[in-house]
């Protein structure tokens, strides 16, 4: 789960790649909107450490896209993999959790004409 | 080399390596003469009383502080401490924050924090961490290494240890380091 950590052994690296607190905060709404639909101006997201893991507090709207989106559950479940297999794949970070909440309700596709 | 440079390089070493004892000897020295003159003044005026007349009125000085209490607390505090001091001094190994080592031809001398540096930028270095997330502790025998994880990311002790193990026989130095990871990660 660590593939971007894992030293490759016994070969001579000269620097190292640093993420920081921030990159890995707009690296996550940069995920989350992709998976959700949600503008990421409208996603809140808090890193913690839990144990030396990673634990999301993630505060969006729910999108309504289509009918054939799933149960609030189902979309819940598949945001909350998309963001742990999206850290791991593209951060090497493994997160231990995501806790989600949908903080209001959004028509997909709308959009406002000035 | 012949034995006796070798005896030579030697002392160097455990005088590189040890703390000096020159003030503890002055103050044990000093100590002595000050109780051998006494016994001998002391001596003097029991053989012959009413003998010389500076060590009488010594002996009567000595006699009038000692019947003050506040005095007689006073030196028994001092003795108490250079006493205390003493055998803490004669306990303690009383070794530099230094290891040493004597090779064929040249002794080695390095400083405890360097060897803790090297360990733990091995380490760092290794587990692809910030050098601020890695710290060493070098004592006599132990080499501590201590690591604040990045969270989400899995740190392998082993690993760490083995790194650190070899930046250290790099130097010259064989021991096992041990190495604590923290429960607590750094998010970022």
């Amino acid at each position: 789960m660590n593939g971007g950590a894992t030293p490759i052994a016994e070969t001579v690296q000269r620097g190292r790649t640093t993420l920081t607190g921030r990159a890995l905060h707009g690296l996550a709404v940069g995920i989350v909107a992709g998976a959700s639909g949600a503008e990421p101006r409208e996603i809140s997201l808090r890193w913690d450490d839990a144990n030396g893991g990673l634990h999301a507090t993630v505060t969006l709207p729910l999108v309504l896209r289509d009918a054939t989106g799933g149960t609030l559950e189902e979309q819940g479940a598949a945001l909350r993999m998309s963001l742990v297999a999206g850290m791991a794949e593209r951060a090497g970070r493994h997160v231990d959790g995501v806790d989600l909440r949908f903080s209001g309700v959004r028509r997909g596709n709308t959009r406002r004409v000035r | 080399m012949n034995g006796r440079d070798r005896v030579a390089d030697r002392r160097l070493l455990r005088r590189e390596l040890r703390a000096a004892r020159t003030g503890p000897a002055v103050v044990v020295a000093a100590a002595l003469l000050v109780a051998a003159l006494a016994a001998v003044a002391g001596s003097f005026w029991i053989a012959d009383a009413s003998g010389a007349s500076a060590i009488r009125n010594g002996a009567t000085i000595v006699r009038t502080a000692w019947g003050e209490s506040s005095w007689r607390a006073a030196a028994a505090v001092a003795a108490g401490i250079v006493g205390i001091a003493l055998i803490v001094l004669a306990f303690t190994p009383g070794r530099r924050r230094r290891h040493g080592r004597a090779a064929d031809r040249v002794g080695l001398v390095v400083d405890d924090g360097l060897l803790a540096d090297a360990a733990a930028r091995a380490v760092a270095e290794r587990c692809m961490l910030p050098a601020a997330q890695v710290s060493a502790t070098v004592t006599a025998r132990r080499v501590q290494v201590r690591i604040r994880p990045t969270s989400g990311v899995l740190v392998d002790p082993a690993g760490a240890s083995d790194a650190a193990q070899r930046a250290l026989e790099r130097l010259g130095f064989e021991v096992r380091p041990v190495v604590t990871v923290a429960t607590t990660g750094v998010v970022g």
